[in-house]
């Protein structure tokens, strides 16, 4: 065991040269996600780390539960098996250093009941670059680049975290964005400003945002004036089962796809607006809940005798993604916790 | 063939790495509570047996933010005047 820093370091594994075996023999281990993964051998592990100008050594996080040290190399490890192109490594390693901001929470996310997930956000321009999908099918399945980068991270909130599901991650159903949950943002057909911008971003930077969420859900609102979609959107957003109901925060995300996106600029609405009007209309009258529900907490957030869906109205993440259809708009449930952004700066 | 280790593990010395305790007899115990109800209970059944059952000589109850990290003059309080904690609930 090495004393450098205080890290005791892995023993390296010989596993089968077969392909079936090797995987059967990490599978046994429990390394994987319980599908197949590339063997992380030194040769492919240098490459993947060759595409950031770190040390294999240097610490990028520290995960909860564990504690274990999410170094470079462990996270090139990961993304490897995960199946990632050493182009997306970059992207991987900013998304490890935001699991960590600590208004993002990862120990509740590790070791909840709740299926909760994040959702990996990337915009900027190395979504062109590394061919990141953001149109139609944004959430999967069929490219590379959202498949893989989702799933390294999970493999790294596992191996290196510690989250091991049905012992540490008490998750009672589990999710399949817990497989992987990754997109980019339509950025070239959003009439507003695109989400890092909204966060002091510029548009030339390139920024992995995570967003705890429950899960997704398609809404039907298949209208061409913002009130009907509002009223079908707010329907489908009011499920006060959601944690950022009992919690009184967290961050619930809207996907809309371009065409709805047009008609309410076409309008005249901005994302302030719709999140506006969203938040006043999934607002739910108290006295109509189970009262076990909110004997769950202290902090909810409540106005006028009615719960909201989470603490204020610009918390609402809407961001452009899909395809060109006017038909489906994506909600995806908060667990309660705040998003975390990072730069990507490699 | 030889692979390397997907598994990181935490640091195993130095002011970052995580010491346990094997009981509480005789140590003050800090209880961080983030006010989930089923947290504040059982948070009411520990500061009523630390001390009788488990020979804690003092219990001290910190509140802590429903997600995020706690405030530093928390944490400072805690390290200050405690010798062990208990910290819930994560989620």
């Amino acid at each position: 065991m090495s004393e450098r820093s205080g890290i005791a370091e892995t023993a390296d594994l010989e596993v089968p040269d077969d392909i079936d075996a090797m995987f059967d023999a990490l599978y046994e281990r429990g390394v994987t996600d319980g599908l197949p993964v590339i063997p992380p051998t030194a040769a492919r592990v240098g490459t993947m780390m060759a595409a950031v100008p770190l040390d294999p050594g240097h610490v990028l996080a520290e995960l909860p539960p564990r504690g274990g040290l999410a170094t470079v190399e462990k996270v090139a490890v990961n993304a490897v098996m995960a199946g990632c192109r050493p182009d997306y490594f970059p992207v991987v390693v900013a998304a490890v250093e935001a699991l960590v901001q600590p208004q993002f929470n990862l120990t509740g996310i590790q070791t909840t009941t709740n299926p909760v997930a994040p959702l990996v956000l990337i915009n900027g321009p190395v979504r062109n670059r590394i061919g990141v999908n953001c149109g139609a099918g944004a959430l999967g399945p069929g490219w590379r680049a959202n498949a893989t980068v989702g799933r390294a991270l999970r493999l790294v909130m596992v191996n290196v975290g510690g989250a091991t599901p049905g012992d540490v991650d008490k998750s009672i159903l589990g999710m399949p964005g817990k497989y992987t949950l990754c997109l980019g943002e339509l950025e070239e057909l959003n009439p507003w400003e695109p989400f890092h911008v909204e966060r002091g971003y510029a548009p030339g930077e390139s920024t992995v945002t995570l967003i705890s969420v429950q899960g997704t859900q398609s809404c039907a609102a298949s209208y061409t004036e913002p009130e009907p979609i509002l009223r079908m959107l707010s329907n489908a957003m009011t499920a006060f089962g959601a944690n950022s109901y009992t919690k009184g925060n967290g961050n619930p995300v809207v996907i809309l796809p371009p065409a709805h996106a047009r008609i309410f600029a076409g309008a005249g609405w901005d994302k302030r607006q719709i999140k506006q009007a969203l938040f006043e209309r999934t607002m739910y009258p108290q006295a109509e809940f189970p009262m076990r529900l909110l004997d769950t907490t202290a902090r909810q957030q409540i106005h006028d005798g009615r719960v909201c869906i989470c603490r204020r109205a610009e918390d609402i993440v809407v961001i452009v993604a899909g395809g060109p259809e006017l038909n489906h708009i994506g909600f995806l449930a908060s667990f309660g916790n705040d998003l975390a952004i990072n730069p990507i700066r490699y | 063939m030889k692979i390397l280790n997907p598994v990181g593990a935490p640091r195993t010395s130095g002011e970052r790495a995580l010491l346990t305790v094997s009981g509480i007899a005789g140590l003050r115990l800090a209880i961080l509570t983030n006010h989930w109800k089923s947290m504040d209970r059982m948070a009411r059944r520990m500061i009523a047996r630390a001390s009788e059952r488990y020979a804690a000589v003092g219990v001290e109850l910190y509140d802590i933010p429903i997600n995020g990290p706690m405030a530093e003059a928390v944490e400072h309080g805690v390290l200050q005047d405690c010798d062990a904690a208990i910290v819930g609930l994560a989620n």
